[in-house]
């Protein structure tokens, strides 16, 4: 309800009514309060004369309340500024109405069946855009997507309600510079005026972001407005990022060093590399062909390119493990530096590389991280082939060891063809379903039909032993094949399940697969 | 966009999925008709079509788990709406595999069958014997006029004792003050709604038991001596029913809580054939907790508005007797108080060019004009043209192309909003001067009925 809620039907419209009757509503309140018994009831040319107070009140009453009501005269308001723009075309009834499932019964799904929509050029009815709005609200993974989807209607839908007020962030491809967003807009408007001009001209951005840099006084916004550089990263940005390691806010600090990895001849790159080559020792022959000499942590110059606390800043004698400190500098050392310097200081590949460091826990696991934060294929691969620290080893171990993020970083850069066939060729190695399902999240991608004929041959196995953990395991390994595997292969499961025990989960795996089918037939 | 409603026109027997999965009682139910809603599973049937083409029923035997066959049906242009069998042991109506066969139907999946399964003739031919024997009711089993009269007069009569009690009982609230109120207990209007139900008033009872409880917020004084005045008027009336003329008296007898059967509404009241255009429906909840859907219906010849409820469980979604944006003709058979109607036999049902609408100033005349002959009216269905969303300080309005305005009742606000993009557009909503406007359909620029 719109009208103030503690206003009676009378005040709150025929408020001017109320002269014309002769009758005081408020003398008849404060009547009723106090009771007939006491007090007199106001007298009224109205209603025929009654021999009970209460009567004759309460006519009065409901002869005000009934006029109220019966009277009640509009209000003036000012139209809404329509919504200019022409939506996009409509998605069809089949797919409207599988929204509407979705929504309601497989959120799980609205993300697959939102890029989809984004892919067919459609968008969706406009009375369902809220609701996607508020999703989107919700969960910040389905923003970009819901963004497309909602199209210029849900923008500027979203202008009324501060809550959705993100899809303005939404960089869209077809934006286009507005220099009253920059200036005057939100900050979720300025970023997304920043990102529309670099994506025109990315000098043009650098200069204006350079120009207001140093009036933008809250963090957030300078981190965010960092950010905007990132699809079209290029060596002149080097400056502007480079006075970024100096800022006060952490946040701002972190997002210029990620963006400085991008930038491997930039002088941000080469510094890294020399301290690096600095302090590293080869010794041929020796067991541990490789050592790094302790990093001095005061170096107030290292400090700063690793977007590191200053030393100064912080209070030495709070930390009383220095020897933590060392190991936390070396790693973010080396993750940052570009890999060349390995290859070039070891003069070999960066397979040899990887076996010359495989017996130092630190430079090993610091050097993988490096390749999966880079997504290097060539290291990616150096890494998953090799054969003490590669996907087989992972794989093999106990579900503990496997770190699934980092299997997943290293996938990441390669093609989907070729992440399948690694998976492929280490599924028989993996120790019992649990692994397999970490595995297979880790891939994160839609299977081959190959991958697909080799996890539905792994469901199809009944295991001997039926513990609860298997039977879980199973289960999930079923869940996550409803996700990944292209609902095209659906021919590839078995009408019935192999045994009486598991026939729901395979009809329910069936079903999502052919609910999934539909979804990409509607909108493709 | 005459060819746009050509298109509709084609299709406009077989309903929309949209449509089916309305009729889900509940979403377990829904989801689990997704399931069964495939091709595969429905070795055998067939849509029967009526005189005209129009589909009159669809059934299909469904592969259950067992070895028996599952056998669904559904009567679609029978006397009384829909109707639904189903062999499955589920006590939902309709059940998952009625849902999934007319979901199936209405995209397509089932074919028009010559052949009818004996189980799908004798279950039709049995519910057109009852609907004749309903129709003909007054010859088989003649009603005594004078026995009816004297029933009514009987019930008439014991609800007077009740509201004379009631009477009574609202001059000692007002005569003692209402000042105290704020300290009594939840049972001090209880008990008096109690006694109501007691002498069959049930809508008097529900009156007095929505009166604010513990004064009930801000300006509960104000609120207070509304309800009192209106249950006031309400028991005047009624105790003076023997002098006001017989429509006025219906609409008395309807508000204490005196109803009439549908059956009795079927054979005896009035009928009034007209093409009937369906508004749209809002859904709301009775004092005892059931949904209640109120699907609210115009008649393009007599100018009548009815009033079609529905109900259903907690949980549940009450069954819609119309499709909102349609337009239906035939016969709609009202209630005495001439507002309330029930559908009658075959109504045929087509799309329909939205519906002429006015400016705000009309719609207030005519809740004025309602309100004459039912004081305790709640919702009124206007049909706007030219609205728009408009703003007022912090609040929503709708406002017409003269920029007269009624605040709106937020619950669909963005649906609206959004499905209007801030142009005008024609609206049918229901207005009340409490909970605002309540936009329930709208017609985009194509002439699309839009539900919200």
């Amino acid at each position: 309800m719109n009208q103030e809620p503690s206003t009676p039907d009378h005040e709150a419209n025929a408020s001017d009514g109320h002269a014309n009757t002769g009758t005081d509503w408020g003398r008849l309140v404060s009547t009723a309060l106090v009771g007939t018994a006491r007090r007199t009831v106001p007298a009224s040319s109205g209603p025929p004369e009654r021999s009970e107070n209460a009567a004759a009140l309460l006519d009065l009453a409901v002869v005000e309340t009934v006029r109220a009501r019966a009277g009640y005269t509009a209000h003036t308001a000012t139209p809404v500024d329509p919504d200019p723009s022409d939506p996009l075309p409509e998605i069809g009834a089949a797919a409207a109405h599988r929204l509407e499932v979705i929504l309601a019964d497989r959120p799980e799904l609205l993300a697959e069946w939102l890029d989809l929509l984004v892919h067919s050029g459609r968008c969706v009815p406009p009375s369902r855009i809220p609701v996607l709005l508020d999703r989107a609200a919700r969960d910040r993974g389905l923003r970009p997507a819901v963004a497309a989807a909602v199209g210029t209607r849900g923008v500027w839908l979203a202008g009324f309600n501060k809550p959705w007020s993100f899809i303005t962030a939404e960089p869209m491809p077809e934006d286009t510079f507005d220099r009253a967003d920059w200036d005057r807009g939100t900050p979720e408007r300025r970023r997304r005026a920043l990102s529309a001009l670099r994506a025109q001209d990315p000098a043009a951005g650098r200069d204006l972001l350079l120009r207001t840099w140093p009036n933008e006084s809250r963090g957030e916004v300078r981190r965010d407005l960092l950010e905007a550089l990132e699809p079209t990263l290029e060596p002149e940005d080097e400056p502007l990022l480079d006075q970024a390691l100096d800022d006060g806010n952490a946040g701002v600090r972190g997002r210029a060093l990620s963006l400085l990895m991008g930038l491997t001849d930039g002088a941000h790159a080469h510094r890294l590399r020399g301290y690096l080559r600095s302090r590293l020792r080869v010794v041929p022959d020796a067991p541990n062909p490789v050592h790094l000499e302790n990093v001095d942590p005061d170096d107030p110059e290292l400090l700063r390119d690793l977007a590191l606390v200053a030393a100064e800043a912080k209070s030495r004698v709070k930390d009383p493990r220095p020897h933590d400190e060392h190991r936390e500098r070396h790693q973010v050392l080396i993750t940052h530096t570009p890999l060349d310097v390995w290859t070039e200081l070891l003069d070999t590949t960066p397979d040899g590389v990887l076996t010359r460091v495989a017996k130092d826990d630190l430079l090993r696991e610091a050097i993988i991280d490096a390749v999966g934060l880079r997504g290097d294929a060539t290291w990616a691969r150096a890494v998953l082939d090799h054969p003490t620290v590669g996907s087989a080893r992972m794989v093999g171990g106990s579900v503990h060891d496997l770190q699934r993020q980092r299997l997943r970083q290293l996938l990441a850069p390669l093609p989907v063809d070729e992440r399948c066939e690694r998976i492929r060729a280490v599924i028989g190695r993996a120790k019992g379903r649990n692994t397999l399902c970490q595995v297979l999240t880790a891939l994160a991608t839609p299977w081959t039909r190959e991958l697909a004929a080799d996890v539905v041959d792994v469901l199809s196995r009944s295991t001997d032993r039926r513990s609860p953990t298997d039977t879980h395991a199973q289960r999930r390994l079923r869940v996550i094949a409803a996700e990944y595997m292209p609902p095209q292969h659906l021919d590839l499961l078995p009408e019935t399940s192999p045994n009486e025990e598991e026939a729901h989960d395979h009809l329910r795996l069936r079903d999502t697969l052919r609910f999934r089918l539909d979804m990409h037939k509607e909108l493709s | 966009m005459s060819l746009v409603l050509t298109n509709v026109s084609c299709v406009s027997d077989r309903w929309s999925t949209d449509e089916v999965w309305a009729l889900a009682p509940d979403a377990s139910s829904h989801k689990a008709a997704l399931k069964v809603a495939k091709v595969g599973s429905w070795p055998a049937s067939g849509v029967i079509a009526a005189e005209g083409g129009a589909t009159s029923a669809v059934w299909g035997e469904c592969k259950g788990s067992g070895s028996k066959p599952y056998l669904a049906a559904a009567h679609l242009d029978g006397d009384k709406g829909p109707a639904y069998k189903c062999s499955c042991p589920s006590r939902k109506i309709p059940c998952k595999h009625v849902l999934a066969l007319l979901a199936l139907w209405s995209q397509g999946s089932v074919e028009p069958a010559e052949e009818r399964p004996e189980w799908v003739a004798k279950w039709l031919s049995g519910r057109q014997a009852r609907a004749a024997r309903a129709t003909g009711g007054s010859v088989s089993a003649p009603v005594d006029p004078q026995k009816a009269a004297a029933t009514l007069k009987a019930r008439e009569d014991a609800v007077a004792v009740g509201l004379e009690e009631l009477r009574v009982w609202l001059h000692d609230q007002v005569d003692a003050g209402l000042a105290e109120v704020p300290r009594l207990g939840y049972d001090h209007w209880d008990r008096m709604a109690k006694r109501l139900v007691d002498a069959k008033a049930s809508g008097a009872a529900s009156l007095v038991a929505q009166l604010p409880q513990r004064g009930g917020g801000d300006h509960w004084p104000d609120r207070l001596l509304e309800r009192l005045g209106m249950l006031h008027l309400l028991v005047d009336g009624y105790l003076a029913r023997e002098q006001v003329d017989e429509r006025t008296r219906a609409v008395l007898r309807a508000r204490v809580g005196i109803s009439t059967r549908s059956e009795e509404v079927l054979t005896s009241g009035e009928r009034v054939r007209d093409t009937w255009r369906v508004l749209g429906h809002n859904d709301g909840l009775t004092p005892d907790g059931m949904r209640s859907r109120r699907t609210w219906l115009h008649g393009a010849g007599s100018g009548r508005v009815a009033l079609v409820l529905s109900y259903a469980r907690t949980g549940r979604t009450p069954e819609s007797p119309f499709r909102s944006g349609t337009e239906v003709e035939g016969e709609l058979a009202f209630h005495p108080d001439g507002r309330r109607a029930v559908r009658t036999d075959r109504m045929t049902e087509r799309a329909c060019t939205p519906p002429a609408g006015g400016g705000i100033d009309q719609a207030l005349d005519s809740h004025a004009a309602a309100l004459a002959d039912d004081p305790w009216l709640e919702e009124w269905p206007v049909v706007l043209d030219q609205a728009v969303a408009a703003r007022a300080g912090n609040g929503w309005y709708m406002a017409d192309r003269n920029g007269a305005a009624l605040p709106l009742e937020t619950g669909t606000l963005w649906e609206f909003l959004a499905a209007s993009g801030g142009r005008p557009t024609t609206v049918a909503a229901e207005w009340s001067p409490k909970a605002g406007l309540a936009p329930m359909t709208l017609w985009d620029d194509e002439g699309r009925a839009i539900a919200l």
